[in-house]
């Protein structure tokens, strides 16, 4: 008897992946390390879209279109992102985000 | 109501647009302090001239119009014939603005927008190469705008913002000369004093519209209103069922005493006035328009506007009468002492102002004459009074001083200036056929009419004695000889400047023969008959003339002759002399109240207490604040996974309050 | 079909405009850039009559996926006027506050707009993500703009950090919506939803968003950082244009799903409004470095604005789009002087006003006149603004949040004060002299002084909003 996750199985994975995503955010020097864990973040709530879609609004697919233009929006981010990071690396020859704290008080 | 009337202002343009009379000042104000004073201060002054002139047109226009609907003797209805709701509580609570157009607003309208033009355009020479000629127009056009937007105000709100607001823009024009020290001391005092007497003012204007808003709760919208009146406005005020219903709940008496103790601020009553002699620092001009015509008037004004709710309260209306009596003798005392030729004017002004003030107070509900007395006084009082300062202002710019002793024998020297003068002197001092004749007369019959027997007796007397005084001035000014250098040097008053004394002068002689009760009237606010010609029983006329002549036979007496007999006469009254030359010591009193009195017995144990407790809770307040926005401030480490931790300790945080609050 | 009547115009023409200048600005010769700040003027006028054209009717399309109301109207004037004066104030600055690659930087403003226009108009979950992120993501390289300088890649770095985090957790409260209710359409949501753990999981989440976009305490702690290190032509745009767009988020997700529920929440957001004007002030006082200054003094406004969500639709909708529109030229006014004084004298520390009365007197005055009205002062603008939002909170029977709110405003004037001493009490320095203004810019200050004074003594706008939206509620629930 093979066994069938059900939407209780799904949503723990989501939130296994949101909450690694959080830790990620919260204790990452490296600022990519942060954006990783920021893109964790977005992928665990496209996955909730696609799950609430399987098991709560079947006929309709409005959850799986929510989850790809997710995928997209998180490539935008990360583009402007990275973006940002070789610009300020440029300047300050890092990207520890705790050593970036200029602005303060 | 009148139907044809209405249908007949329906369409005219300046009933329709009288909102463009106080606005044109103010566009004008905005043009020429933000675009035309920076390129061209002699364009100010004459865009500002023709921006307030077209005012004045428009509001002969809107005369012409209101009183071709509602002829004299008719009826005068107030009509609000433009406004717009401001600020909304509720629906009893509404600040609208907008403009009421009555017989009242219309005579203050004329006045205010005929006396300003002629002084910018007296203002256009006087002023000719003062620095700061293009602000000074700023503020005279500001100034004007303010004026005009009490004047229209159809509730009392409106009113009080404008009447701050001319305060404040006479604030500037007194300190005009901002390096004098003086003037700057002046203009301090006299905002200082006025802003005091506003409080109780807005305090007066709270306790009515709030005790209104409950009326109005509690019993709906009085009888005869509209449905969308708010408490604020004066329609609801001078209802008589209201003034009635606050009569019977006690308040009516307080608020209007203390709205009184606000108008007494601006119009200089006793011992309100300590602010308007040093006024005089400011330039002439502005003396003629706001201390003579205008802002002084303004309180006249309020208590006019609130007449019928001042008469609902027996108390109020004799506090007006036996305040303005009092100032009325006692500034005409002070001014026989005087020697600065705009002081003398000041301390007449004072005491004219009194006699408005308590020809108001011996009206009542069913004996209107005083009302229509005190309107008239008031609208002859602008033309000569400004026609006064004017002409001094004319003399002063002659001869570089203001002391009189210094003048004499410029009758032939300046020709205009001392006819005109001459002509404002016997107006004030009620000689047929002047305007102040008929005006004083009429304030005299009504307090003789009316019983109040005593007050009768002071108007007769300061007839008298202002007779003395604007003679004494006269005399020692125009006539005689030269007593200074300067005089020689005097010469006549350019063109822009003689203009506006003739045509004020022309006037002085013409207005008073104007019916003017069949204009204005409580008749035209409460529903009734219109008001007889209540004549004393016999001519009051010929007392009061006599009074006047005989104070110019004293002055000629005195001043006239080549001998000297005023010295003897100061001699002879001694200390009294000198208590009245000091002004009766009002300012060293004020002096002595505030700095012994008050410093020694209330301020030292107040100040130890105010030093060591109140301050120091203020300023531990102000340490707390300040502390708590450091110690706030801290928190922004610069760290942003301390930011991110906010961001999710702030969901959290928000979840488990919901959690908390729902079980 | 004419498209200016198609409802969907206003964007059209600011994205065409977007690409217009990106295109132009590849072609131009280096002289001539200084003709893309009307370019895209032009866009944002020809955007704005439309909007105007459009007003107060009500319309949808694709299948009731857009829909242009007289709200989204009023929203959509406010985000076109944030990046009119936005455009103009870059356009002007000759020297410290001249931005590198200017066209680019018109363009992505551009597409901010579009983004922000989408906002108020979705009517589904989708959209309204899609357009959010649309109207934020572009704005993280705003705030980075100046490659070289650090202050602002430090900006970038926290505003891009913190600005996906919030969205990640947005997202994830809107996918629990999406699983309570099964459906991404805003009506049906609402329709759907019951009071549960979950849902007030959702909604904590989703408030992080918005507290994000608004800068609502606790959300608000990125702000001022960002704020201070970003071009001051950015700041300007943040402060006015993007809060706009948090609001007009808040409206949907609080009108549009939990619009039933709200009253039974009014604690909450009272708490919050409490929260954030007080700290936004007390910190305000401490600060020195002007944009940072303003950073608190504009969340202490959102503090303000929030309080309008207290009341009876009816009011609520109307004070706060009046105060919104009020805020944009009042904050305009105050950031013009600020880039116009930092761009020709290089200073931006609140100490280095002093003395501006003497120089420039003018300018002066249009502070003067931007911070009370900021501060409330009677009959400016900001007062009669202030006076509905708290008239509202007084009614909804929140006294003691009025009590507050009014304290909050004295300590405002306080500090607000500081600013206007250092201009007209203390002397100039020893070597200041007039500073040159453009008459463009002289006649955006003139414009927007004006308004200020003007929008408090005048008040047919508020009256308009309020004609125009009393049935936006329920409009907002029937259509398709």
């Amino acid at each position: 008897m093979s066994f069938v996750p059900g939407l209780f199985h799904w949503l723990c994975l989501s939130t296994i992946l949101f909450s690694i995503g959080l830790y990620g955010v919260m204790t990452r020097r490296n600022a990519v390390g942060v954006l990783m864990s920021v893109e964790l973040l977005l992928n665990s709530a496209a996955m909730n879209f696609l799950i609430f879609n399987h098991f709560a609004a079947k006929p309709f697919i409005d959850g799986a279109v929510m989850a790809l233009f997710i995928i997209a929006v998180a490539a935008a981010e990360a583009v402007v992102a990275m973006a940002l990071f070789v610009a300020i690396f440029r300047s300050r020859k890092t990207v520890d985000v705790t050593q970036i704290d200029t602005l303060k008080g | 109501m009148n139907e044809l009337a209405n249908n007949a202002l329906a369409n005219s343009f300046a009933f329709n647009n009288a909102w463009l009379i106080p606005a044109l000042p103010f566009f004008s104000f905005l043009l020429v302090g933000l675009f035309i004073r920076p390129y061209s201060e002699k364009l100010a002054g004459i865009v500002a001239t023709l921006s307030v002139s077209t005012s004045a047109a428009l509001s002969l226009w809107l005369a012409f119009d209101y009183f071709s609907a509602f002829p004299a003797g008719a009826e005068h209805p107030a009509l609000v014939s433009w406004s717009f709701q401001w600020l909304r509580y509720n629906e009893y609570l509404v600040v609208n603005v907008g403009t009421l157009i009555d017989s009242l607003s219309i005579l203050l309208m004329v006045v205010v927008t005929f006396v300003s033009s002629l002084v910018h355009l007296y203002s256009i020479g006087y002023m000719k190469g003062e620095d700061g000629y293009g602000r000074y127009f700023t503020y005279l056009n500001l100034f004007t705008f303010s004026m005009l937007g009490l004047v229209v105000a159809p509730n009392i709100l409106q009113t009080y913002i404008f009447w701050e607001l001319v305060g404040v823009s006479s604030f500037l024009l007194i300190g005009f000369y901002y390096t004098k020290p003086s003037a700057v001391a002046a203009s301090k005092k006299a905002f200082i004093v006025t802003r005091f007497a506003d409080l109780f003012f807005l305090v007066g204007i709270l306790l009515i519209a709030v005790v209104g808003y409950n009326l109005m709760s509690l019993f709906g919208v009085p009888n005869g209103l509209p449905e969308n009146v708010s408490a604020f406005d004066f329609a609801f005020i001078t209802n008589s069922g209201v003034s009635t219903m606050m009569n019977n709940f006690g308040i009516l008496t307080p608020a209007l005493i203390l709205i009184f103790i606000g108008a007494a601020g601006k119009s200089a009553l006793f011992p309100l006035h300590i602010w308007l002699p040093d006024a005089m620092e400011g330039p002439t001009p502005v003396s003629a328009l706001i201390h003579a015509a205008t802002m002084v008037v303004a309180g006249v004004y309020l208590v006019a506007r609130l007449f019928v709710t001042f008469a609902a309260s027996e108390s109020a209306l004799l506090v007006a009468a036996y305040l303005g009596a009092f100032t009325c003798i006692f500034a005409a005392i002070i001014a026989c002492t005087q020697n600065d030729i705009k002081r003398v004017l000041a301390y007449s002004t004072l005491s004219q102002i009194g006699y408005m003030m308590f020809a108001l107070g011996v009206a009542s509900a069913t004996e209107t004459l005083g009302y229509t007395a005190s309107l008239f006084h008031l609208f002859t009082h602008a033309f000569f009074k400004a026609l006064l300062f004017l002409g001094a202002g004319a003399v002063i710019h002659s001869v570089h001083t203001n002391n009189i002793w210094n003048m004499g024998g410029l009758a032939k020297k300046m020709p205009i200036t001392n006819i005109t003068f001459l002509i404002a002197t016997l107006a004030i001092s009620g000689v047929w056929p002047f305007a102040g004749f008929f005006s004083k007369d009429e304030i005299i019959a009504a307090a003789f009419g009316n019983h109040h027997y005593v007050i009768f007796a002071i108007g007769l007397l300061v007839a008298g004695i202002t007779a003395f005084y604007m003679f004494r001035i006269y005399i020692v000014t125009f006539l005689g000889k030269a007593r200074s250098e300067a005089v020689d040097h005097a010469h006549e008053a350019p063109m822009t400047m003689t203009i506006p004394l003739m045509i004020l002068a022309a006037l002085t002689a013409v207005v008073g023969f104007i019916h003017f009760g069949d204009y204005v009237s409580v008749a035209s606010i409460i529903t009734g008959d219109a008001t007889g010609h209540a004549e004393g029983g016999f001519p009051i006329w010929i007392p009061a003339l006599l009074s006047g002549l005989t104070g110019i036979g004293i002055a000629w007496f005195m001043y006239g002759g080549e001998k000297d007999r005023a010295t003897a006469v100061t001699e002879k009254l001694g200390v009294i002399y000198r208590v009245i030359c000091a002004k009766f010591y009002i300012d060293e009193i004020y002096q002595f109240i505030t700095h012994k009195i008050i410093i020694r017995f209330i301020s030292t144990p107040i100040a130890w207490f105010d030093k060591r407790i109140v301050d120091g809770g203020v300023d531990l307040t102000g340490w707390l604040t300040r502390r708590s926005g450091a110690t706030l401030s801290h928190l922004q480490t610069g760290q942003t996974q301390t930011y991110a931790a906010w961001l999710i300790n702030g969901v959290i945080a928000v979840v488990v309050i919901i959690w908390l609050y729902a079980s | 079909m004419n498209i200016l009547n198609m409802i969907i115009a206003p964007e059209l023409i600011v994205a065409l405009t977007g690409f217009v200048v990106l295109i132009t600005d590849l072609f131009i010769e280096d002289k001539k850039r200084h003709i893309l700040g009307p370019i895209a003027l032009i866009g944002i006028l020809l955007a704005s009559v439309s909007v105007c054209n459009l007003l107060p009717e009500t319309s949808s399309m694709f299948g009731g996926r857009f829909v242009f109301d007289p709200v989204a109207g009023w929203f959509k004037l406010f985000f076109l006027l944030g990046a009119a004066f936005t455009v103009i104030f870059c356009w002007q600055s000759k020297a410290r506050e001249k931005l590198p690659s200017t066209g680019e930087f018109y363009s992505v403003l551009m597409f901010t707009v579009v983004g922000m226009m989408f906002i108020i108009s979705a009517r589904d979950l989708i959209t309204l993500y899609i357009s959010l992120e649309l109207a934020t993501i572009p704005l993280f390289a705003l705030a980075a703009w100046r490659k070289g300088d650090k202050l602002s890649g430090e900006a970038g770095l926290k505003y891009v950090i913190f600005g996906a985090l919030a969205s990640g957790l947005l997202l994830y409260g809107l996918g629990l919506l999406y699983g309570l209710s099964g459906s991404a359409d805003l009506l049906v949501i609402s329709q759907t939803i019951t009071d549960s753990p979950a849902l007030w999981l959702a909604g904590a989440l989703i408030l992080a968003g918005i507290g994000f976009k608004i800068t609502m305490f606790p959300f608000h702690i990125w702000a001022a950082d960002v704020y201070q290190g970003a071009p001051t032509v950015v700041t300007a745009y943040l402060s006015v244009a993007s809060k706009s767009a948090g609001m007009a988020f808040m409206f949907q997700i609080l009108f549009g799903i939990f619009g039933n529920a709200l009253s039974e929440y009014g604690w909450l957001i009272a708490a919050l409004a409490t929260a954030t004007m007080t700290l936004g002030n007390l910190v305000a006082i401490v600060q020195n470095n002007i944009k940072r200054f303003m950073a608190f003094s504009a969340i202490s406004q959102a503090g303000y604005i929030i309080l309008g969500f207290l009341g009876p639709f009816s009011e609520s909708v109307p004070s706060m789009l009046f105060y919104l529109f009020i805020y944009v030229f009042t904050n305009m006014a105050v950031f013009g002087v600020i880039i116009y004084y930092s761009d020709t004298t290089g200073k931006e520390e609140i100490d280095d006003y002093k003395g501006l009365s003497r120089t420039n007197p003018a300018i002066a005055f249009v502070m003067m006149i931007g911070l009370f009205s900021l501060a409330g002062i009677p009959p400016l603008s900001g007062f009669v603004g202030k006076f509905f939002l708290f008239s509202i909170a007084a009614k909804a029977g929140y006294h003691w949040l009025v009590a507050v709110a009014a304290i909050n405003s004295t300590v405002s004037l306080y500090y607000y004060l500081r600013i206007i001493r250092q201009m007209y009490m203390e002397p100039p320095a020893e070597n200041a002299k007039k500073l040159p203004i453009s008459k463009t810019l002289a006649l955006t200050f003139l414009l927007t002084t004006l308004a200020v004074i003007l929008l408090g003594v005048i008040p047919h706008v508020y009256e308009t909003i309020q004609t125009q939206t009393t049935n936006w509620l329920p409009t907002l629930n029937q259509l398709p």
